[in-house]
């Protein structure tokens, strides 16, 4: 028992510091791409995160997408592609 | 009633507490939910803006990673992301999330209002709409996420 809540807690730990890890990536390449596209440009694309997780959700997890999901997700890319060609 | 019972009772709903003594501890009105989901959303646009003065004023080096640390604006940048990290956090405690998420489609609205105003970017009609279209669609992505975040 004590074995298994140790092993689980670090788990927890290696997500975390995976988690960690990832979003300083992510930082630090916002910074450069913030270099050179001005900001209004630059953060309409960050609604790309939702599109993704809902795709990864809905191959990895197997989740179900709804009606309010799709119309959401076709919005975001319609917006980004108009946001892209400005 | 115990200590203890009371104080779980204040850490658990602040609402109905501010509800209960008008709002008249300037305490409990800065600690209000909505205030603090303000805060947070403010917080959110002004790191970013924070990020792109720094980025745009630190001096130019093919190290600029490391360089990014000797700037103020870069760190002011990144405490407010903490900040409003924080906040967030302490609003959903009593936040229905999908308030709160629907609220999120507002940090798009007001990045782009913040761009405009205090970088004077010029931005094309475009543009704004591109940048409506993607609040629109948070805000429609708003239900189906809350509902799965709920599950979890």
């Amino acid at each position: 028992m004590a074995e298994h809540s140790r092993s689980s807690a670090f788990r927890r730990k290696l997500d975390l510091g995976r988690g960690i890890l990832a979003m300083t990536v992510s930082f630090f390449t916002w910074l450069a791409l913030l270099r050179q596209f001005e900001l209004s440009y630059l953060y309409p694309f960050e609604g790309l995160d939702r599109v993704l997780l809902a795709f990864a959700a809905w191959l990895i997890l197997k989740e179900k997408m709804s009606r309010d999901l799709w119309i959401g997700l076709i919005l975001i890319c319609l917006g980004t592609v108009f946001v892209a060609g400005s | 009633m115990s200590n203890a019972a009371r104080k779980q009772n204040k850490s658990n709903n602040i609402l109905t507490e501010t509800v209960k003594n008008g709002g008249a501890s300037r305490k409990s009105r800065f600690f209000h939910p909505y205030l603090q989901l303000l805060i947070s959303i403010m917080l959110t646009a002004a790191s970013q803006i924070f990020l792109k003065i720094g980025v745009d004023t630190q001096f130019v080096s093919p190290w600029y990673t490391v360089s990014n640390f000797f700037s103020f604006w870069i760190w002011l940048g990144i405490f407010s992301i903490i900040g409003s990290l924080f906040s967030w956090l302490y609003a959903l405690k009593s936040v229905p999330l999908i308030v709160a998420y629907n609220l999120a489609a507002v940090n798009h609205i007001v990045v782009a209002l913040g761009s405009w105003f205090f970088l004077g970017e010029a931005i094309s009609y475009r543009r704004w709409i591109g940048i409506l279209l993607v609040a629109l669609g948070v805000f429609f992505i708003a239900r189906p996420a809350a509902r799965a975040e709920e599950k979890l």
